[in-house]
Formats: C-alpha cells, sequence, structure tokens
C-alpha cells in the first residue's frame, strides 16, 4: 500500500462478492461486482479520513481459473484493439478522402477498399461534418 | 460527572451483527478509543478508531450480515486483535 493507492483483494465465495482492503479489519461484500466497486468507492474516504486524499483502490481478484495475469493481459489486448481500431479508422478516412480528391466514385473507392458503397457514403458525410464542426 | 459505564456480553454471536458491534463499543471504551461509524451502504458498517491523541488505530469493516460471511468476520478478528487481544469475539 502507498500513499495514493491501497490493494483490494476481491474474492467471490458462494454468490456474494467479498472486498478485502489493506490495512482494514473485516471487509465488504456484495451481491454483483458493480455494487462491491460502489461500495468500495463510498467507504475509502471514510476510511481513510486522516489522510488528506483517499487512495485509490488497486484491485486484485482471485478466482478460480482466472489469474491476474489473465486479466492484466486481457486489458493490455483490449488497449491494442482501441489503438488498431483508432489507426483503423483513420487511415480509412484518409484512404477515402484522397480517392475521392482523385475524382473516385463511392462505388469504385469501396470496391478497392471492400467496402459497400453506403459505408463510404456514411464515411464521406461524417469526415464532411467534422470539418464543418472545426470552420 | 460520571461516564456512561458500558459492560461486554459475556457471549458474542459471530453471526450476529448488534453482538458484534457492542463487543466494539464496550471494547472502545475500555481501550480509550472512539468509535466513528459511516452507515452508508447496504451490506456493512464502516469504522475509524481514534485514540486519545487523535491518531487512528485501526480501520474496520464490520459485515452487517455477518451470518452470511464468516470470512469477513474472521478477518474482523484477527484485525482488531492488535488493539483488543486475541480472540476479542470469543466469551471472556
Amino acid at each position: 500500500m502507498t500513499a495514493d493507492r491501497v490493494d483490494v483483494h476481491i474474492t467471490l465465495a458462494g454468490s456474494l462478492w467479498l472486498a478485502q482492503v489493506d490495512g482494514v479489519a473485516g471487509g465488504m461484500s456484495a451481491r454483483t461486482l458493480k455494487e462491491l466497486h460502489g461500495d468500495v468507492a463510498e467507504g475509502l474516504p471514510f476510511l481513510f479520513a486522516d489522510r488528506p486524499q483517499a487512495p485509490k483502490p488497486a484491485y486484485h481478484y482471485a478466482l478460480p481459473g482466472l489469474s491476474e495475469q489473465d486479466l492484466d493481459d486481457f486489458a493490455a489486448l483490449q488497449r491494442q484493439a482501441a489503438a488498431i481500431a483508432e489507426d483503423y479508422t483513420r487511415t480509412l478516412k484518409k484512404r477515402v478522402k484522397h480517392m475521392h480528391e482523385l475524382g473516385l466514385s463511392d462505388g469504385d473507392i469501396g470496391e478497392l477498399l471492400g467496402l459497400t458503397k453506403q459505408r463510404i457514403q456514411q464515411i464521406r458525410s461524417s469526415a464532411n461534418d467534422e470539418s464543418r464542426q472545426v470552420s | 460527572m460520571a461516564g456512561k459505564l458500558y459492560s461486554l456480553p459475556r457471549v458474542v454471536e459471530r453471526d450476529d451483527y448488534a453482538a458484534i458491534r457492542d463487543r466494539i463499543i464496550g471494547l472502545s471504551h475500555t481501550h480509550g478509543l472512539r468509535c466513528d461509524w459511516a452507515e452508508t451502504t447496504k451490506r456493512q458498517r464502516f469504522l475509524l478508531l481514534w485514540d486519545a491523541e487523535g491518531r487512528v488505530a485501526a480501520r474496520a469493516i464490520v459485515p452487517l450480515y455477518p451470518g452470511e460471511t464468516p470470512h469477513l468476520v474472521d478477518s474482523l478478528e484477527r484485525g482488531l486483535a492488535h488493539l483488543f487481544g486475541d480472540d476479542w469475539l470469543e466469551d471472556p
């Protein structure tokens, strides 16, 4: 536990989620993980009222057959997927714009990129909306 | 002015929130600690124990349905043992 973070260990016992906070006796329970996260957020400012700022929870989950590494790996994969999706969208808009400036029809652009004519129209339309908002 | 006298219940049912709470309150007074409770969530009460110098002596989360979460009661017992002694929830 550091001054600005506190480790919160979460397990599942039957139908209840349990949370134990490092340095705090006892623990919390909830029917859903969302409720448990809410209770942790609610409790930390009170439990650490002697500190200038309540620590942020660092969650650690212990579930059968699911390691913390599994969750960390998935979070990394999510970040990669988000970065790829962002790159895909940016590149797609750039290619569509370029081909449109070359005088290609939406149908031909779609044919080259493996997308429908409607999707190309949608991309050009949203690009126009964005440029109108900027100007 | 005479202070309020707290007598510790002889038997603490580990699945009875009120009994556990009363034991904590009684022992806190015995040890010169002040209790601050927060009743903001459905299934537990948050507790801060302050010593006479205004320092936090212990932080605790007391389950409201201890019969459903005996593991948390064990954790509570262990977590407050440095203040109240081992087996403070057991019969005196």
